[in-house]
């Protein structure tokens, strides 16, 4: 399931693909389920009514590119959308527009440069994508200025557990939401698959308004940065180790019941936890927090090596963990 | 090749060849372990990053590969000294004849040798020919050497790529993709022999271009040229964008061209010519 939703090509502002593979394994859900203006996926699990209402959200965009111009050699010049690093898009595969036409990010050879070249990364608009047109019209007949583009790899198990893939930011979200969902737990509460967050989170802001929740919990994939020439005071977190409470991030400064909650969930259900050991970056809790009257919010994500590259990696048990903790964090509540 | 197994299970390496670092980060890559074992060369992203750290370049020897596995496996598993290749299967472009993934340099050249062996089933020639895909030429054309010596051939051709074009490149240096292989022109090379490659592709209609090599050529040339009493050589190539990376693009067309070119000339072969390469 998770291979299959961080598959799809889902860039900021085109997450059609994915929101329709949602809505078909939502399907018992159908009349409790809308979509809004923006693209948004609203759906209403159980009955009863609580209070407080909670809604929990996850984004299903995925960082990519866009078509910005062609050139007469048929080559296409390209922007980030969303933050990327554009020394990972070097000699990398990309997939362009609906169709997912196949193009490469080529780079001059190393034979051809001059000494002390290889010091500086290669400047963003000196990279382009060639699909192996000849000229701009052969492109222009193929490819649209405005086309989305995404990273070119297919989620794979690695072993013990772990997964490479590109999207999981923020499709592992989407899966846990979507098992909480289709799994048999009597809970009640409202899932937000939002749009856009990677552009700036503007999906849950009108999500968050729709619903209007009185707590909200964003359920997002952050950073991990285990690995080498990183120290250990700035690991943000690690693999293996359970979802990541936030403390705070650049947008959202996170209640202290709020984040003890979901720490008393967490130790209640025999939930490996782990705090967010970094407070830069943001979420859609920020703008969740600041819609309409204010709505009490928490986030809590799943662990993931390299993400916004082409291969990201993600351990399955912390999924897991993650799932059994919202569980039981809403089981308290209601 | 894996040079240090690090805490966590991941994994320290040095390049086997000439590789540029910043096509690396990012990059998924096979570990040849005691079994094929996937993995990705990390790249720290962009939320935990410095604007000073964006600006620089990641150096080889701060790079590292991780294998998705627990500590305890990839101590199982993976030893010092086990090759890493970059992973990437090729696959077709939607227009032209074109294909893009690893290792084209040189496997786009044995692929032509393997298309010439079938040609030739099929055409009257008088030559034997041997078919060599050599080994080591990323490392200083070893197996060049030692085969060279092995073969004692009459005359020797050498198919590799070249640069392929592109912006922001030096056009001395760079050909065009799906005009034809290129003729390499320049001391490396056998001029008679050279001429002779050229009127066969103008005979046969072939597309080709001319590639003016001044010195040393890089390639397999260098060391057939100067084996035992000296051989004469030709080198034909495949022009190629993106040497050395994960995403290397040719013309098949180029190949197929190649590949005729080298079935018609050897057909054409006889003990005439072989005397006239003396006259040089």
């Amino acid at each position: 399931m998770l291979a299959e939703l961080s598959d799809l090509r889902g860039v900021s502002g085109d997450e059609g693909i994915v929101r329709r593979l949602l809505v078909e394994k939502l399907d018992q859900f159908q009349s409790k389920t809308a979509v809004d203006t923006m693209g948004n996926l609203l759906v209403r699990k159980g009955s009863k009514s609580i209070n407080p209402r909670i809604m929990l959200s996850a984004h299903m965009d995925e960082v990519g590119l866009m078509v910005m111009s062609i050139h007469d050699s048929g080559l296409l010049k390209f922007k980030p959308v969303g933050g990327i690093d554009r020394r990972v898009l070097v000699a990398k595969r990309v997939r362009i527009g609906a169709e997912g036409l196949p193009g490469v990010i080529g780079s001059k050879p190393v034979h051809l440069q001059k000494e002390g070249e290889q010091k500086k990364p290669f400047d963003e608009e000196k990279l382009f994508i060639d699909a192996g047109f000849k000229n701009r019209s052969e492109a222009e007949k193929n490819v649209q200025i405005g086309d989305y583009v995404t990273f070119d790899s297919s989620c794979v198990e690695l072993g013990d557990g772990f997964y490479r893939g590109k999207a999981f930011d923020d499709r592992a979200g989407c899966q846990i939401l979507l098992e909480l969902l289709l799994e048999n737990n009597g809970l009640v509460f409202d899932a937000a698959f939002t749009v856009q967050e990677e552009v700036g989170a503007r999906g849950a802001a009108v999500a968050a308004y729709t619903l209007q929740p009185q707590v909200a919990l964003a359920v997002e994939t952050t950073a991990a940065a285990d690995t080498p020439e990183t120290e250990k005071e700035s690991i943000s977190t690690a693999l293996g180790a359970g979802p990541a409470i936030s403390f705070m991030d650049r947008t959202i400064m996170v209640s202290r019941d709020m984040r003890e909650g979901l720490v008393e969930a967490a130790e209640t259900a025999g939930v490996p936890y782990q705090f967010r050991r970094f407070t830069g970056a943001g979420t859609e809790a920020g703008i969740i927090a600041l819609t309409r009257d204010g709505i009490k919010t928490g986030v809590v994500a799943v662990p993931c090596r390299y993400i916004h590259s082409p291969h990201s990696i993600l351990q399955e048990k912390d999924i897991r963990a993650t799932v059994n903790l919202i569980r039981a964090w809403l089981e308290r509540r209601q | 090749m894996v040079t240090k197994l690090e805490e966590g299970g991941f994994l320290r390496f040095t390049p086997v060849g000439t590789i540029d670092p910043r096509t690396l980060p990012g990059q998924a890559v096979e570990i040849h372990g005691k079994k094929k074992l996937r993995g990705v060369i990390g790249a720290a992203p962009p939320h935990l990053l410095s604007a000073k750290e964006r600006k620089e370049t990641v150096p080889l020897d701060k790079l590292f590969i991780d294998p998705g596995l627990n500590e305890d496996s990839v101590k199982a598993l993976v030893s010092i000294g086990d090759y890493v290749s970059l992973e990437q299967k090729p696959l077709k472009l939607k227009e032209g004849n074109i294909i893009s993934g690893k290792a084209l340099d040189n496997r786009a050249g044995v692929t032509a040798l393997v298309f010439c062996a079938e040609e030739l089933n099929a055409l009257r020639h008088q030559a034997d020919v041997c078919f060599v895909a050599s080994l080591q030429e990323e490392v200083g054309l070893r197996g060049a050497m030692t085969n060279a010596y092995n073969l004692e051939p009459d005359l020797a051709i050498i198919i590799d790529v070249t640069h392929g074009d592109g912006p922001g490149l030096d056009d001395r240096s760079v050909f065009k993709i799906g005009a034809g292989p290129a003729i390499a022109i320049g001391p490396n090379l056998h001029p008679v022999l050279t001429r002779r490659l050229e009127e066969i592709a103008k005979e046969r209609f072939l597309p080709h271009q001319k590639e003016p090599i001044p010195g040393h050529s890089g390639t397999d040339a260098w060391a057939f040229q100067v084996s035992r009493e000296g051989i004469p050589t030709a080198l034909l190539s495949i022009p190629l964008r993106y040497m050395h990376t994960a995403v290397e693009l040719i013309s098949l067309d180029d190949l197929l061209a190649l590949s005729k070119l080298i079935s018609y000339f050897a057909g054409s072969l006889d003990r005439l010519f072989l005397e006239e390469l003396k006259n040089c």
